[in-house]
């Protein structure tokens, strides 16, 4: 990465990934059930299709923004991960493997087989949590060396 | 043989043919394998001949008896207090809506058509829809559609959070509390049991019998066969009658085509409502706007590649021009 991320494609950033925890969430019976469905305004995240289509919108802009990085990256041939990114890189990469996945299952020609469709499903959801663990060890690491070399 | 089956044809060919040769009187499909269209079996359901006997309903409940809820009471408590126990374990009987233990019934249905009183009967239970909301939706993989068409869902890994219920159109697969995974894991805080509705009798499929309410049926209501065979069976008997059809295009297309001499908007303003019972509107594709998103997806990483390239571009013109 040669120079800083815009603001704008930072924020656009968070808000794809965001929405897509939220409505990723949401495909579980749990809105409704702990009363976040009751609070107003937010009856729409106990709308299976609702938030189907949402995880959808984000998807693709999570996608294009992903794809806008890893093609610079490799554009100026220096990629420099450390091991934590690596490994968030893989999980980024078999969340997009099994939401695709997902989508082919749901196009009105598409489908998967039962064994197929319960791995994809519950990897997609394993690998959903990994991811959210992993940002968390990252803000976690970069917190600690901040201090660290705070006067 | 790629004909479509009626129960009298079927117990002729099992007796030429001997069980092991009544395999090959279903339409061969690879049983688990994933969905492709034109191996899918469709029931067309004649409800001209339908008395409304329940000959069917009987037939569903023994061959399937084996494989109804048996609930370990008293359920364990859940939270929050909204959450509430489904029980029908008690009520096995209940025949007049869809239950776990009745995962078909006969809905009565009377009214005036053009004038002229009307008694009508209709078997309801799972539709078996093309592209299954309740199947694409489930968060777990448990409810999947096969080759045959068939709609399933698992009760070994199904949680009871009923979301297929929710996506089904017609509200169909119906919950039994105290049973299932969902015991094993948090029961107070997840899940509520397992979702249960009719599955085309799998067992019986897997071996290459007809559905038992397809057996049963005195007066061969429903036939089963190849996709496009029953389709234009059921568009020609829907001319002959002439007749209505309910299921070809609802919730982007059916594996279940019912044909009626009273059209079904009639019928459904005459049908007695209620929970358990499933509606006869028109229904529209509701993965319609999730497959215009499609293309978007499969796009979106090509115009991210194609927004590097030209940053790339831009930005070692600019330092050439430095240079
Ligand atoms: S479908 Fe056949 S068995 Fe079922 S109620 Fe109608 S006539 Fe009776
Ligand atoms: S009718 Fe409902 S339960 Fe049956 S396959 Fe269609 S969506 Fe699923
Ligand atoms: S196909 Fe089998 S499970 Fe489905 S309604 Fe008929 S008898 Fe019942």
């Amino acid at each position: 990465m040669t120079k800083p991320r815009s603001w704008i494609e930072r924020r656009l950033f968070a808000l794809a990934v965001l929405a897509l925890a939220i409505s990723g969430l949401g495909q579980m019976p749990i809105f409704k059930r702990y009363y976040i469905a009751d609070l107003p305004g937010l009856a729409w995240t106990a709308d299976f299709y609702v938030t189907h289509l949402i995880h959808y919108l984000a998807a693709a802009v999570f996608l294009a923004l992903v794809a806008l990085r890893v093609g610079e990256a490799l554009a100026s041939r220096r990629v420099h991960l450390t091991r934590l990114q690596w490994t968030q890189a893989a999980v980024v990469a078999g969340l997009v493997l099994t939401g695709f996945i997902r989508v082919w299952k749901n196009l009105p020609g598409g489908g998967v087989t039962k064994g197929t469709g319960m791995v994809v499903d519950i990897g997609h959801l394993v690998l959903a949590m990994a991811w959210g663990g992993l940002a968390l060890t990252g803000w976690i690491i970069r917190r600690r060396s901040t201090s660290r070399l705070a006067p | 043989m790629k004909k479509h089956v009626s129960r009298r044809q079927f117990l002729g060919g099992l007796g030429l043919l001997g069980v092991a040769g009544a395999a090959s009187v279903l339409p061969a499909a690879p049983a688990r394998a994933a969905s492709s269209r034109s191996a899918e079996l469709v029931t067309l359901l004649d409800l001209s001949k339908c008395v409304g006997c329940g000959a069917c309903v009987q037939a569903c409940k023994e061959a399937n008896a084996a494989r109804y809820p048996e609930p370990k009471k008293p359920f364990p408590p859940m939270l929050p207090k909204r959450v509430k126990a489904e029980d029908w374990s008690d009520q096995r009987e209940v025949d007049d809506r869809l239950t776990p233990y009745t995962w078909l019934y006969v809905d009565h249905i009377a009214g005036q058509h053009d004038g002229q009183p009307f008694e009508l009967h209709m078997p309801r239970r799972c539709m078996h829809c093309q592209n299954p909301p309740c199947a694409n939706l489930c968060p777990w993989g448990s409810c999947s559609k096969d080759a045959r068409g068939v709609v399933e869902i698992d009760p070994a890994t199904c949680l009871g959070g009923a979301k297929c219920r929710d996506v089904c159109p017609w509200g169909i697969p119906q919950r039994q509390t105290g049973v299932g995974l969902y015991l094993d894991l948090l029961p107070r805080l997840a899940g509520n049991g397992v979702m249960y509705k009719c599955d085309r009798c799998t067992p019986r499929l897997d071996q290459g019998q007809l559905p038992a309410c397809i057996e049963a049926c005195p007066f061969e209501v429903q036939q089963i066969g190849p996709r496009q065979e029953m389709e234009a069976k059921a568009r020609a008997l829907a001319a002959e009658m002439p007749g209505y059809l309910y299921g070809l295009e609802e919730n982007g297309g059916t594996n279940t085509i019912y044909v009626s001499p009273v059209p079904f908007e009639v019928l459904e303003t005459a049908r007695a409502k209620g929970q358990g019972r499933p509606h006869l509107a028109a229904v529209g594709d509701p993965f319609e706007n999730q497959t215009l998103l499609a293309a978007a997806l499969v796009t979106a990483p090509l115009a991210g590649l194609a927004g590097a390239a030209l940053r790339t571009i831009s930005r070692a013109t600019r330092e050439a021009d430095h240079d």
